[in-house]
């Protein structure tokens, strides 16, 4: 018997798609936290975000990769992100996106994200990996753009005990890897503000 | 409103303006009235000379400008048409023009004159305080790169002896992982050994007294060296004892109180059909095998990745390197360059800064070369590069 307290989040009803498309993804419903961040507004990608999108594309889904449309940057950040996650890229299910039901305090809010990277396994085992492809500091984006909260939600989606966020500079090609701790705040908060009565 | 008086200005007494006195010189109205040249102190007076020989100077400068005007102005005119009046013509130019040079030279001499010693004694002499206080500044930051260059090197060795430290946990915890199921694997293969045996030789009541004591002489295995560089003796059992130590007992006694009976729940039944049941529970303990053997890979892989996560930030004074050319001053080194630059323009062009490309010099070419080489690590033929600290 659950004895989880009522201020608690709880997730259920999960489920995961894999190999679903980006643009079918998009058109799931739910709440991701791209869109919690944005407060719905659609953001023109800019072309630092656009070269992000060309690396996650070519390292995870190679299918959606257009190579014509590439980016000289594109391979040597792949390998550079490869030499990291090397060890762990044959547990990973690319790619996985996953809904789930985000319960607090007699609030239910639709969850949907598209994970990276995840190592879906027994619990201990289990992993989020999230990629960035930033000139800044790991650290100083992660404060800035809240990037451990969207990390915090695809671990409580899947139940992932661990969670970390690997970088990777354009401008040089250093990987940088930051264990992200765990914290349900942001999305109790999500909950309440956006999610409907039980 | 009262306010408190400083006591150093009692010592000054502010008499009011006279009407007849001259107006403070304020450097935008009228110049003061000269006081009389004996009034003067001998420096003041070398100033007041020097005003006047520049005054005389200017003087005899722009009579030699109208005397070289003179010479120069109205000239005569071209005419190829008359071929004897272009000759005489162009000897009383050339006459001119020697003589307007030679009028020019005597002035610029006497300007040299006056100029020369204005740098000697002024502008040079002048220059003298800034150069001491370049020389000051230039040797404080030359300590300055020193002090940065040690700070970036501790902060550097802090940076690889944390990362030794994270190798050196990824060590010990990957060989607890594989330790522990090492030594389970082996627990459960003498079960299971135990149990075909058994159920080859009808064994009715297994002597589980026997197999416990066959477990107990099994030993966990030992730990593979880890080649430590910079994480001292001290710091390494710091960081051994702060993780949680495998305890192999806790694995034998969940094998004598679980595994065993589990293993054994239907030894009777399976002993009506031995042969078929020792098959089964072949199979199963391959399969089972093999799932550990998986997630101790699994398990040490994910250590591998959290491992290389960095655990403080290097936040070191950063000391700027970058390349410059030794400069040859040969022909030879003159022409490597310019082939040099000329191979590699597409990559050299943007780095260049010039107005006119008529003013391109070999020196701003070996330049853009040097931060190429800087930036890619590759070297020209013929060329030379020293790396600078800053």
């Amino acid at each position: 018997m659950s004895t989880a307290s009522p201020n608690s989040l709880q997730v259920v009803n999960v489920r995961f798609y894999r190999d679903l498309e980006f643009s079918d993804y998009m058109r799931m419903p739910g709440y991701s936290f791209s869109w919690l961040k944005s407060g719905g507004q659609k953001i023109e990608p800019t072309p630092k975000m656009q070269l992000g999108t060309k690396v996650h594309n070519y390292l995870l889904s190679a299918r959606e990769y257009l190579h014509a449309e590439g980016h000289e940057l594109v391979r040597p950040l792949a390998v550079s992100l490869k030499g990291v996650l090397a060890p762990v890229l044959r547990y990973c299910s690319p790619e996985l996106a996953v809904t789930a039901d985000f319960v607090c305090q007699g609030m239910v809010l639709h969850y949907k994200g598209r994970i990276d990277l995840p190592v879906i396994s027994k619990p201990h085992l289990s992993l989020v990996i999230d990629i960035k492809v930033t000139e800044n500091d790991l650290r100083r984006s992660i404060d800035f753009f809240g990037y451990h909260n969207q990390v915090n939600g695809y671990a409580l989606s899947i139940g992932a005990q661990r969670r970390v966020i690997i970088s990777v500079n354009p401008k040089n090609g250093v990987t940088q890897v930051i264990p992200i701790a765990y914290t349900d705040d942001f999305w109790k908060m999500a909950v309440l503000k956006y999610g409907k009565p039980i | 409103m009262t306010t408190s008086t400083p006591e150093y200005a009692a010592t000054y007494v502010v008499e009011p303006a006279q009407n007849n006195a001259p107006a403070p010189y304020s450097g935008l109205g009228a110049a003061p009235a000269p006081a009389p040249l004996a009034a003067l102190t001998p420096q003041q007076q070398g100033w007041l000379a020097l005003a006047e020989a520049k005054n005389n100077l200017f003087t005899q400068l722009q009579a030699g400008e109208l005397a070289v005007q003179a010479q120069v102005s109205e000239l005569p005119a071209c005419t190829p048409e008359k071929p004897e009046a272009l000759t005489a013509n162009l000897k009383v130019l050339q006459d001119r023009i020697a003589t307007a040079k030679k009028i020019a030279a005597e002035h610029k001499e006497m300007r040299l004159a006056f100029t020369t010693a204005i740098t000697d004694k002024i502008i040079k002499p002048a220059m003298e305080f800034e150069q001491r206080s370049a020389t000051l500044i230039a040797t404080a930051g030359t300590r300055e790169l020193e002090m940065r260059k040690a700070a970036s090197e501790i902060a550097q060795k802090d940076a690889e002896t944390k990362r030794e430290e994270n190798a050196l946990v990824v060590h010990i915890s990957n060989e607890q992982i594989r330790i522990a199921n090492d030594y389970r694997q082996a627990l459960l293969l003498r079960v299971h050994q135990f149990y075909i045996a058994c159920l080859n030789d009808k064994t009715a009541t297994p002597d589980f007294k026997d197999l416990e004591g066959a477990l107990r002489e099994i030993k966990p295995g030992v730990m593979a060296k880890f080649q430590r560089r910079l994480v001292t003796y001290e710091r390494a059992t710091e960081l051994l004892s702060a993780m949680i130590a495998y305890d192999p007992n806790a694995d034998l006694q969940a094998v004598i109180n679980n595994a065993i009976p589990n293993k054994f729940a239907m030894y009777a039944e399976d002993l009506k059909n031995a042969e078929a049941a020792a098959k089964k529970a072949e199979a199963d303990a391959t399969q089972q095998a093999e799932q550990a053997k998986e997630e101790t890979t699994q398990e040490m892989a994910i250590n591998i990745l959290m491992g290389q996560a960095e655990t403080a930030a290097v936040d070191a004074p950063r000391v700027k390197r970058k390349l410059e050319a030794i400069e040859e001053n040969t022909q030879a080194w003159a022409f490597a360059v310019i082939s040099n630059f000329v191979k590699n323009i597409a990559q050299c062009a943007p780095k260049l800064r010039v107005k006119t490309w008529g003013a391109l010099k070999v020196s701003q070419m070996a330049k853009a070369l040097a931060e190429l080489a800087g930036e890619t690590g590759e070297m020209f033929q013929g060329m030379t590069f020293k790396e600078i600290e800053k």
